[in-house]
């Protein structure tokens, strides 16, 4: 987070954290095709020739002000390949909030754990609490005939009540918006408390 | 069709020969020969895989980042050449064809003169062997073929006669 | 317990980029920018002034992250000394990328004229008085921003109603 004053700015990092290939560029492709382009900066993908992150997306939003204040998100994507755990960990550095997009299909649900293991790892070596950090589950690709049902998630992934989680299929843009608002609104509600 | 290179045995052997060269030339502690993926091609004096490995994925999400920087900057820039320095330490990075880059870990024993000038080196020679590569990729050496055709079916007889009961 | 925060009043802020603007000048750099190393930019001057601010920001996002990736790097090297400086060379213009305080980032992108002893020796300085003011920056413990209350959430909801 930063906060400047003289421009009365309120910058936020997000994170989009979750194993490969579950949809997390997918979700900033969609916030970026339909967003006002007065609101929204490029789309900034490191990237391979076959679409998968390699270190990076960045994206950024700016909202009208609030009060006097602009708040301004950084949101940004990991690579979930498991080949690119070096560079994970850095995007995770001073982020204000955490997507985990999960893969719905059983079939990664292995993935889906681990990779939500590893990311409180990373958390904790960088300092920052996985439990208080503010944290939003997607599971996406419910449109996949192979989803698991959504209470089987919750408890495989052994999410508590407190953690919101939403539905998605971030192709078409299905909640997409209520994943990024959900965040936006507890990363923003944190900063409150802790200010 | 995938672009990734394809090298030969020699050839693999010319690149292994031409790291463990810059090594020793320039008393660096490794040398490390990644794509744009990060995926490791080659390296000398870095022992623990893992470590290689996460050192190439790094070192690609660099580049990446640079050539994105250098987008921003206008003038077509490119940056060939990477330095960092740290209070007795370097890393010192070097495009190769530009797909490929060249990464040299040295401590305060190395000089970074010495560093630039065989790492220069290194670089065309890793370049003629890149370009030898690319110009083979059409003819191939055998084995591609052999993966395609044959040895799919050899591999799935080989597995049913691991499963069969 | 959140990321570190960083809250920068307008007369520190002031300061950093008078530092800026020093060093641009000095230099003959193209542009100056500060980021903190998570990739938050905090000020820049030169040619950056005519650039779309939301490029400024991305090249602030690329910085910090090609400044962590070079540090990871060197820690896996097994190097726990600082990190100082790192400089990517084009053909006709360069970047050099140095480390203020292990928490931000000082970038200059200059041309090839300019002479890189001049840029070091400059930077130097201006790490050192940057390092200052932002220390302050750190240690003074600001009163939340005016309009930061209760009714903010509120109305960042249905801003973002009718933004998205
Ligand atoms: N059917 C379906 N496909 C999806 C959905 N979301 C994403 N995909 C597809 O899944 C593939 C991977 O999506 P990406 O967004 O690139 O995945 P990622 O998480 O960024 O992957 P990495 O960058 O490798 O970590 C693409 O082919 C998407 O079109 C979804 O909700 N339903
Ligand atoms: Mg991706």
């Amino acid at each position: 987070m930063f906060i400047n004053r003289r421009l009365r700015e309120l910058n936020l990092k997000i994170v989009y954290y979750g194993p490969a290939l579950s949809g997390k560029t997918t979700n900033l492709v969609y916030i970026y095709n339909h967003t006002r382009p007065e609101l929204r900066g490029d789309l900034i993908s490191l990237k391979t020739r076959e679409d998968r992150t390699i270190f990076f997306d960045y994206l950024q939003l700016e909202l009208g002000q609030i009060k006097g204040l602009k708040p301004k998100f950084n949101l940004y994507t990991v690579p979930g390949q498991v080949y690119y755990a070096a560079s994970r960990k850095l995007v995770l550095q001073g982020a204000d909030g955490v997507v985990f997009v999960a893969d719905s299909q059983t079939y990664r649900m292995v993935d889906n754990v681990t990779s939500l293991q590893d990311m409180r790892g990373y958390l904790r070596e960088l300092g920052i609490d996985p439990w208080s950090v503010p944290l939003v589950v997607q599971f996406n690709k419910r449109d996949l005939p192979d989803a698991a049902g959504v209470s089987t998630l919750r408890s495989l992934l052994r999410l508590n009540r407190s953690i919101p989680c939403l539905e998605s299929v971030a192709t078409e843009g299905a909640g997409v918006f209520d994943t990024l608002k959900t965040i936006i609104n507890l990363v923003v509600s944190s900063v409150q408390k802790n200010i | 069709m995938d672009e990734r290179l394809n090298f030969t045995a020699a050839q693999q052997q010319r690149i292994d020969d031409c790291l463990n060269t810059l090594l020793a030339k320039t008393r660096a502690h490794g040398v490390l020969l990644a794509d744009a993926t990060g995926q490791l091609i080659g390296k000398a004096g870095i022992a623990n895989d893992r470590k290689a490995t996460a050192l190439s994925t790094l070192s690609a999400g660099s580049f990446a980042a640079t050539s994105e920087m250098a987008k921003f900057l206008g003038r077509a820039t490119h940056f060939s050449q990477h330095f960092h320095e740290g209070e007795d330490y370097g890393i010192y990075s070097a495009t190769v064809n530009p797909s490929l880059l060249l990464t040299v870990t040295f401590d305060a024993e190395a000089k970074l003169g010495l560093v630039r000038i065989f790492t220069k080196r290194a670089v065309e020679e890793l370049e003629r062997i890149t370009a030898e590569a690319q110009e083979n990729q059409d003819q191939g050496d055998g084995i591609d073929e052999m993966m395609d055709s044959e040895f799919g079916q050899l591999l799935a007889d080989e597995l049913d006669s691991l499963f069969a009961e | 317990m959140l990321s570190p925060r960083l809250d920068i009043t307008v007369e520190q802020l002031a300061g950093v980029e008078k530092c800026l603007d020093n060093l641009q000048q000095e230099t003959e750099a193209r542009w100056v920018l500060l980021t903190d190393v998570t990739g938050q930019f905090i000020g820049g001057c030169g040619l950056l002034c005519s650039m779309n601010s939301l490029n400024v920001e991305a090249l602030s996002a690329l910085a910090a992250g090609n400044l962590a990736t070079t540090r990871e790097m060197a820690r896996l090297t097994g190097e726990e000394a600082r990190f100082k400086l790192l400089l990517y060379e084009g053909d006709c213009q360069s970047v050099y990328l140095s480390d203020v305080g292990g928490e931000f980032v000082l970038v200059i992108a200059f041309d090839n004229s300019v002479s890189i002893s001049a840029v070091r020796l400059y930077t130097k300085q201006t790490v050192d008085r940057l390092q200052e003011i932002l220390h302050r920056a750190r240690a003074t413990v600001s009163p939340p921003p005016v309009g930061l209350d209760e009714d903010f959430g509120q109305l960042l909801a249905s801003e973002m109603e009718f933004s998205f």
